[in-house]
């Protein structure tokens, strides 16, 4: 058996090291214990001490007004995001959490002189208030979409006795300040946009001073609008067609009133010789007549097809139609003129007549004539004057156009403008009346009932940390102060003697009896003891910081916290 | 360690059927020592008793004389003896923890090729060590040898213990022999081992222990004892606190330490290693005491209940 002990370390490193570890372990088993139950119990007991940090949260809701939605990406004095930005910074200035405190008159109980102004024993507690606000004060966004944002203001003290106070006034006065200062941006913007507007207008109203002039000057440069002169100038080109053709057709009858004329006073000189008659050509009267009669053909057989609605079939369009074929067809056999003797044509007396008749007639035909004449000169003129402005106007049509352009996009800038002061107008309308949808409360302000800081876990991992790492420490030292023997060979190679012989411990009943008392009673007792205490030390840090109201009702008397650990355990 | 159970069993077996041959019950204890009716220790017992009556003392024991045993027999059945439970070679003569007491003396015996009369010191640097209780033990084992004559002798003037372990008067011993107050037979008595005599400490009354020690009376006494005993195993003070030591050892052929497993700081015990080997003292080896092995324990705590 002892030649076993003296080769057991013939084996593995790794073994030896298991088999040190172990033996350690369990020869060092209370010196682990105790120390891990003390330490932590004491650990524990001293993180009752620990500064709490309570918070309290309140939840605001913010909407994205219209006008700044739509006005992101133009560049404004101080957009949107810029005021969801600073929200946290503005919301923890210090000045501003100042004021609002003194508006509420936080904290109370601060004595003022009589100009109001506070103590020094006031001025530094408000100060300290302050600055435990400022730094205790902060925004989370909890939701951030295009039309509005939900905001989590949450502020951690270490006196939890009026945070949810101070942060509900807080977060009121911010409210108050955030709608202000939108208030602001919103005049600002729209007193932008009211100036930018006007130059708009102030620049449209010159350009259409000058489109105005340049259409009165040109008349007909506009060409998106009728020519008003066009319908002047194809009635007077008609007028002027109708002149020459009318001046032809009394140059024409006058000259056949001449040669009539002419062919009658040859006739009247010779009336009493007896030669042959002289042919005088005169109009053929049943040619008229055909004429009349086909233009009023024509005139039925189209009344009866746009008016009347007749097809071709109808009887009576057949008809007129045949009348019509057999009317054209006489028509083109009838001549216009038919020749007349001057014999046949009548007697002296007559002719003379007729004669006086002819020269009036020709007298007549020669005013018209010049009237005629002097009417197609004007016309002439007239449409001279006409083709020269037309040409004007062509040629200053660049102009106009281009300036027809900038006014057109002037009215569109302008249209912009006004589109966008619209709901800015509506946004001030509402917060005027006090009816602003930019902010509302979500949740008013909570204060937890449980601690923030220091977390339970973080506490409870310590604390055995520190108990696990003191009872390791402990071993470790034990093990490091421990100088003895602990196997034969290290005392054969130590010493240099021969070990001889390796004696067991001799265990004597009395012995025996002493180390099961020790073992089986003493120690499991005084390790229940620790572990209770441990435990019992433990639960008090749980219920601090868990069940801190609880805690607080137990603390104040002994048995409700032993009944409390009860429950709890 | 397989011959040894089996010799351990054997004996163990005919130790039982020797007591049902003799009755199978225990005779009347005599000063705390049973004897068995056919022992051979009962003529001792008698012999003792008839001493003690002589020296009108309550158990006084002369000197043995040599018995001429040929060999250790250490199943050969021995009378029974009231001693303190740590003298496990009395109490239980096939526990472990015996055998390993029997290792150190075949090593002790196979060393000592020339057969002289051997006095060894045993000695520890730190007190509490297990020296009384080793020297306790190693003289009960060195006496199972028969043809042996051994004393165990307690050269602790100041504290010395053995008398505890064997349950005997303290006085007269060593130092009443030292101060001329008793003479060396008077104080040397017969343990019922026949062959193991024992040597108290003695009271020691005006002189300083050192000062006795390194008295050439001493010398006597230690030639004279090296003389009538084969061995004799010393009982020393530690070394780390006086220099007794020093004194003793010289009067030895050898020095033995015992150091106390799990309990006694190393360096103390090379410094007194050092401190010995540098009075020119011969430390012939070292025995490791209180090892813990379980199996050892609870085979005797196991042997002792039944």
């Amino acid at each position: 058996m002892h030649h076993h002990q003296i080769d057991e370390f013939s084996v593995t490193d790794f073994r030896h090291t298991v088999h040190e570890v172990w033996r350690v372990v369990s020869v060092r088993r209370w010196l682990l214990l105790f120390p891990l139950c003390i330490v932590s119990s004491v650990a524990f007991l001293c993180s009752l001490w620990v500064p709490r940090q309570y918070s309290a949260t309140t939840v605001i809701k913010r909407e994205h007004d219209p006008v700044f939605a739509n006005m992101m990406k133009k560049g404004w004095i101080e957009p949107y995001e810029d005021i969801r930005r600073s929200l946290g910074r503005e919301i923890s200035d210090p000045k501003f959490i100042r004021d609002v405190l003194e508006s509420e008159d936080l904290p109370e109980g601060l004595t003022r002189f009589e100009d109001g102004t506070l103590t020094p024993q006031s001025e530094t507690v408000l100060q300290s208030l302050v600055a435990a606000v400022s730094g205790g004060l902060s925004t989370r966004v909890v939701e951030a979409s295009a039309h509005r944002d939900i905001i989590e203001i949450a502020l951690v003290m270490r006196d939890p006795a009026q945070m949810q106070q101070i942060l509900s006034v807080v977060r009121d006065h911010y409210m108050l300040l955030a709608r202000r200062k939108t208030v602001d941006v919103l005049k600002s913007v729209e007193s932008f946009l009211q100036s930018e507007a006007d130059d708009c207008r102030q620049q449209l109203t010159k350009l259409s001073n000058r489109r105005v002039e340049y259409e009165l000057k040109y008349p007909g440069i506009n060409p998106d609008v009728v020519d008003p002169r066009a319908a002047e100038r194809s009635a007077l080109v008609i007028e002027r067609v109708d002149v020459e053709r009318k001046l032809d057709d009394l140059s024409m009858r006058r000259e056949a009133l001449q040669t009539k004329l002419a062919a009658l006073t040859g006739a009247g000189s010779h009336a009493g010789e007896d030669g042959p008659p002289i042919m005088i050509e005169e109009p053929n009267p049943r040619y008229g007549e055909l004429v009349q009669e086909v233009e009023r053909l024509e005139r039925a057989i189209s009344e009866g097809k746009t008016i009347r609605s007749m097809t071709d079939e109808h009887p009576e369009m057949k008809r007129n139609r045949a009348l019509l074929a057999a009317r054209r067809d006489e028509l083109s056999r009838m001549p216009r003129t038919i020749m007349v003797s001057s014999k046949v044509a009548g007697d002296p007396a007559a002719s003379s007549v007729r004669i006086e008749k002819l020269k009036r007639e020709l007298a007549d035909k020669g005013t018209a004539l010049a009237g005629m004449e002097g009417r197609l000169v004007a016309i002439r003129e007239h449409l001279g004057a006409l083709s020269r402005d037309r040409e004007l106007a062509i040629e200053h049509r660049p102009a106009y156009l281009k300036l027809t352009a900038q006014t057109e996009q002037l009215a569109e800038q302008l249209s912009s403008w006004r589109h966008n002061i619209a709901p800015i107008e509506h946004v001030l309308y509402l917060e005027d009346k006090d009816r602003s949808v930019h902010f509302a409360t979500v949740q008013a302000a909570s204060l937890h009932p449980k601690p923030t800081s220091p977390d339970l876990r973080l506490v409870m991992m310590i604390c055995l940390g520190i108990g696990l790492g003191a009872a390791v420490l402990s071993v470790l030292l034990a093990e490091l102060i421990d100088r003895s023997y602990r196997t034969v060979k290290q005392l054969s190679t130590s010493l240099g003697v021969p070990v001889i012989e390796s004696i067991d411990e001799i265990v004597t009943a009395a012995v025996h009896r002493r180390r099961l008392l020790r073992r089986l009673v003493v120690m499991p007792t005084l390790a229940a003891l620790l572990v209770a205490a441990t435990i019992m030390a433990g639960t008090m840090a749980y219920m601090s910081l868990e069940h801190p109201a609880d805690f607080e009702r137990a603390t104040s008397s002994p048995g409700n916290l032993l009944q409390l650990a009860g429950g709890e355990s | 360690m397989g011959r040894i159970a089996e010799a351990l069993k054997k004996a163990q077996d005919e130790r039982s059927q020797r007591l049902r041959v003799g009755g199978g019950s225990n005779s009347p204890a005599i000063g705390g020592a049973t004897l068995t009716p056919d022992s051979p220790g009962r003529a001792l017992r008698r012999e003792a008793m008839a001493r003690s009556a002589r020296l009108g003392s309550e158990v006084r024991f002369a000197a043995p004389p040599v018995r001429e045993a040929e060999a250790p027999d250490s199943l050969v059945p021995r009378p029974a003896w009231d001693v303190h439970p740590n003298v496990v070679s009395v109490l239980d003569r096939s526990c472990a923890i015996t055998e390993q007491y029997r290792a150190v003396r075949t090593w002790l015996l196979r060393r000592n090729t020339t057969s002289r009369h051997e006095c060894i010191a045993i000695t520890s640097s730190v007190p509490r060590e297990g020296k009384s209780v080793t020297t306790a033990n190693m003289a009960v084992v060195m006496s199972e040898v028969r043809h042996m004559n051994v004393l165990a002798m307690d050269c602790d003037l100041r504290q010395g213990s053995l008398a505890k372990l064997y349950k005997v008067p303290a006085s007269p011993g060593l130092a009443d022999v030292l101060s001329g107050e008793a003479t060396l037979e008077e104080a040397i008595r017969v343990t019922p081992f026949g062959n193991l005599s024992y040597l108290p400490a003695g009271i020691c009354r005006e002189r300083n222990p050192a000062e006795m020690l390194n008295s050439k009376t001493a010398v006597r006494v230690f030639e004279e004892i090296r003389e009538r005993f084969h061995l004799t195993m010393v009982d020393t003070p530690p070394v780390r606190r006086l220099s007794d030591v020093g004194v003793i050892g010289a009067l030895c052929t050898g020095i033995v330490v015992v150091v106390r497993m799990n309990r006694t700081a190393s360096h103390l015990v090379r410094q007194s290693l050092h401190w010995l080997q540098a009075n020119n003292l011969d430390v012939i080896g070292c025995i490791a005491a209180d090892c813990c092995v379980r199996g050892a324990r609870y085979e005797y705590e196991s042997d002792n209940a039944s």
